[in-house]
């Protein structure tokens, strides 16, 4: 399910924004779409190289060396991923009392200054990653010869993604959308 | 530093801005006010996912959700009916001894209340069972899961405590155990009073051998898990690799209920788990960062132990803080947040780090069925129908047996530490 | 200003004590321009994280490790060429002449300034069930190795199985069996306890490690001449305490490992460092001056 296909607006939209709306469903669904591509390709590759290197150590008695060092790189982008997936269907871990007691027009209020909150904090984090990403460059894994900026730039995907999908929340949730309204299995993980 | 992090970091968190959300912009003020350079917190959210034990996590929550997607649920209803089926109350008995079971293979208590309440909520409320009770049985027995090996809870306590994750897993079949005997003792006794009704498996032993035969294969998960922990077979993160390549074997093999949409589908969702659950731990990174720049955790213990004068008192002041936090905070978020923590005052009072993980995560399961935030109590409440007070009424028996099994694991070294 | 001193080691290791020295030189001769604030224990982040948070400018100065420098620098991975130094001081004597300027000129164009070498200590080969005096005792064998490509060809030159392993998960596999055995410096050995699941400690001194000091360029290029001057005089001062007490570290660790049950033996160094030229060869390929030089400052 996409964020964009399983939530109607309560209202119809409000007539200026309406426009705006299409786009950001569907660049929402984009961004989903490309956690989920990320996710399925560093989880089977991550899985097929463990998997290839314990039958290889127990068989053979010698494993491949940079099975160990592979999660360097996608480990990041797995969770990278799985963040951008999480925050599209505004799944991400939140103590949701007070949002949970209001309603209406108030609610809607709060959602906004949350989206809002979202958006700064991303992109302070965004721009304050730069001179770890410069200095990332420099930076070379032992075995696999990969560039450490590989795996850094994970962080500078997730905090954008999550600061555009803020963005868009706060496009629908002008248009009168209600985008907390969701499943509690989805927002927690115990 | 510290002060206006927490600040930030409480005021955003009620406003219902995502956890991790909140952790970082609290960090972000408090180093932006000290004048320190905000680069740190790239640096620092990036660290946990340097780590190779980490990637245990994806793994054990791929494996259950593999296993969890295919025929394996039925099957494991059905075993579980004959064995306890034919006592008053039989079909909340068998919530029990499922949760018990699917403990084995699952390490998160969510998709346990998911999964057997979608199965069994709605039999018992035809059979007689008042909706709050059931949603009652079903949000606390879901939370033996985190107990039963594997548990990502234990696996995630693990890596901020250092201690070996394989001891971790051993010393919470026990607990689990005795948190499922207790509540079958608890459903027992309301079964009685309210006469519920007996549910045997129809068609006897011949109906049962057909199901546990099918089941086994699932069944064996958590022995092949802590047989190749305990024996050396492989570390944590290979066997978690292992249970997945397992997972595809017996649903692929046994159950023939493998396609390519059910494993995209169980990768994806294991990616959405393991984003969510990652960043709150990437984001306590930071915190970390800020409180050891300021040696908050050292002082806190030495504060603790000024305050508190016998062990004791310390142990129940952790449990405390705890059934409060847990009321608030989900299962994962808690143990990241308390404990670092814990640990070190932990170890100033010469507790077994073994034994906090497992009353950390005995104490914060409870957080899952209490109000305000309880996962289980509104995903079980939700499939019942009941309201939350309701439920919240007829989980009071259950709520004692938690806390007994609490008391024992806090201050009963025995039983968590071989 | 604050300057955050960060390293990876615990009280009680000679690094530990070597930059609580360095703080105390440093702001001595930087007449209370500087206070130092020095973060042990890895919790500014393990030895990759604290060369990019001081390239970055999060942290001043990282007390690191040869194999993280040598994801920035591959040069200096190759003072862990197999056999090279035959004890400390000729490692010394290396490091503080030529081919330490050298790899200082490469940190440089990476955003980091080498301050100078401490010491990690030479690296031993400790095993399960029995001692590996000779190459032949070593081939064959299921060896936990950091992830570091250098280590993992001279084992594989010798016939072992490396297999490279976090640091954090080696005790459970090494006791759960998943390993044969496992190389380190003996202080390392030591505290975490190795000794006692791998009690048979050969000391092959296969490779030697160095400390690398390191300073964030961007940091160092602001500081004048004369703090300049105080920052490398401070981590000569410590470092030549440093050394010391490594040397003498290796030489307390051993009774106290043997009280634990653990077996010392020797190993046949030349037979060891026949076996292993085709490592040297295999640099050579692409470093074939550095590598000619530290033959020849090491006399092989
Ligand atoms: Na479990
Ligand atoms: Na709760």
């Amino acid at each position: 399910m996409a964020a964009g296909d399983n939530k109607s607006p309560q209202t119809g939209g409000k007539g200026r924004l309406r426009p705006f709306l299409g786009p950001v469903r569907g660049a929402t669904n984009l961004l989903d779409w490309s956690g989920r591509i990320i996710v399925f390709a560093c989880l089977t590759s991550m899985f097929a190289a463990l998997l290839v290197n314990v039958v290889l150590r127990y068989a053979f008695g010698a494993g491949i060396a940079w099975a160990y060092e592979i999660h360097a790189i996608l480990l990041p982008w797995l969770v990278a991923g799985g963040l951008v997936i999480a925050s599209a269907r505004a799944g991400n871990i939140s103590v949701t009392i007070l949002s949970d007691v209001l309603s209406g027009r108030r609610r809607l209020v709060l959602n906004f200054m949350v989206q809002a909150t979202i958006f700064v904090i991303s992109v302070s984090i965004l721009w304050s990653s730069q001179p770890i990403l410069k200095a990332s460059q420099f930076q070379t894994l032992s075995t696999l010869g990969i560039k450490q900026v590989w795996g850094y730039s994970s962080i500078a995907f997730a905090f954008g993604a999550m600061a555009l999908l803020a963005v868009f929340g706060l496009l629908r949730t002008l248009s009168g959308e209600d985008i907390t309204d969701r499943d509690p299995a989805l927002a927690s993980l115990s | 530093m510290t002060t206006p992090l927490v600040w930030i970091f409480f005021g955003l968190m009620v406003l219902s801005v995502p956890i991790a959300h909140a952790m970082l912009g609290g960090v972000a003020a408090a180093l932006w006010l000290d004048g320190k350079p905000m680069a740190v917190i790239a640096q620092r959210l990036y660290t946990p996912t340097q780590s190779f034990p980490m990637l245990a996590i994806p793994f054990f929550i791929l494996a259950g959700n593999l296993m969890m997607s295919g025929k394996f649920g039925v099957y494991l209803v059905n075993t579980a009916r004959f064995v306890v089926g034919n006592f008053k109350g039989g079909l909340g008995q068998v919530s029990v001894i499922g949760s018990v079971m699917f403990g084995g293979v699952s390490g998160s208590a969510v998709a346990d209340a998911t999964a057997l309440g979608n199965a069994l909520i709605p039999v018992q409320k035809a059979e007689g069972y008042p909706a709050g009770f059931s949603a009652a049985i079903n949000s606390a027995s879901s939370t033996v899961s985190v107990l039963i090996p594997p548990s990502i809870p234990l696996i995630l306590y693990g890596l901020v405590s250092g201690v070996s994750i394989v001891d971790l897993f051993v010393a919470g079949i026990l607990p689990g155990v005795m948190l499922g005997l207790g509540m079958c003792i608890a459903v027992a006794v309301v079964a009685h009073m309210r006469n519920l009704p007996r549910s045997p498996l129809a068609g006897g032993f011949t109906a049962f051998r057909s199901q546990i035969l099918a089941a086994i294969p699932a069944l064996l998960m958590p022995v092949f898990v802590i047989g190749t922990l305990r024996f050396g077979i492989a570390t944590p993160t290979e066997v978690s690799v292992m249970a997945v390549a397992y997972a595809l074997l017996v649903s692929g093999l046994v159950y023939r209920d493998l396609t390519f949409g059910g494993i995209w589908e169980a990768a994806v969702d294991t990616g959405r788990m393991t984003g969510a659950v990652m960043i709150i731990i990437m984001a306590s990174s930071t915190i970390q960062w800020v409180l050891t720049a300021e040696r908050v955790p050292q002082e806190l213990a030495e504060w603790v132990q000024a305050a508190f004068a016998e062990p004791w008192m310390v142990i129940l002041a952790l449990n405390i803080v705890m059934l409060i936090v847990g009321a608030f905070l989900d299962l994962p978020a808690a143990v990241l947040l308390l404990g670092p923590l814990f640990v070190t005052i932990g170890q100033a009072i010469g507790l077994d780090l073994v034994q906090l993980g497992l009353m950390m995560v005995v104490n914060l399961a409870i957080g899952l069925y209490t109000p305000p935030v309880g996962t289980t109590l509104f995903i079980s409440s939700a499939i019942s129908g009941a309201s939350i007070g309701a439920t919240v009424r007829a989980l009071l028996p259950f709520y004692g047996v938690a806390i007994v099994v609490l008391l024992l694991i806090s201050y009963v070294p025995a039983l968590t530490i071989y | 200003d604050e300057v955050i001193f960060a390293h990876g080691s615990n009280p009680g290791n000679p690094r530990f004590v070597a930059a609580e020295k360095w703080a105390e030189s440093f702001a001595e001769c930087s007449g209370g321009a500087h206070s130092v604030n020095v973060a042990p224990s890895a919790t500014m982040g393990d030895d990759a994280e604290m060369l990019t948070s001081a390239t970055a400018g999060v942290i001043q100065v990282t007390a690191n490790s040869q194999g993280a420098m040598s994801q920035i620098v591959p040069e200096i991975g190759l003072l862990g060429l197999p056999f090279l130094f035959e004890d400390l001081p000729t490692a010394w004597a290396v490091l503080d002449g030529e081919v330490g300027d050298m790899i200082d000129q490469r940190a440089q164009n990476a955003g980091l300034k080498v301050l100078g070498f401490w010491d990690n200590g030479i690296r031993h080969v400790t095993h399960t069930d029995k001692a590996v005096a000779t190459p032949g005792d070593i081939a064959g064998m299921q060896i936990r190795t950091p992830p570091d490509q250098m280590t993992v060809d001279i084992f594989e030159a010798l016939g072992a199985a490396p297999a490279p392993l976090a640091w954090s998960e080696l005790p459970s596999a090494l006791q759960s069996g998943v390993f044969d055995g496992q190389e380190n410096p003996l202080v390392n050995i030591f505290s975490a306890n190795l000794h006692e699941i791998t009690p048979y400690i050969t000391l092959t001194g296969h490779q030697y490690q160095a400390t690398p000091v390191v300073a964030g360029m961007v940091w160092w290029s602001g500081l004048d001449v004369a703090t300049q001057q105080c920052a490398l005089d401070a981590t000569a001062k410590a470092g030549e305490m440093q050394r010391q007490l490594v040397l003498e570290s290796d030489e307390d660790l051993r009774p106290k490992m043997e009280e634990a049950g653990a077996q010392f033996a020797e190993a046949d160094r030349a037979a060891f460092q026949e076996a292993t030229q085709s490592v040297y060869d295999k640099y050579a390929e692409t470093y074939p001056e550095l590598v000619q030089a530290l033959r020849d400052a090491a006399g092989l």
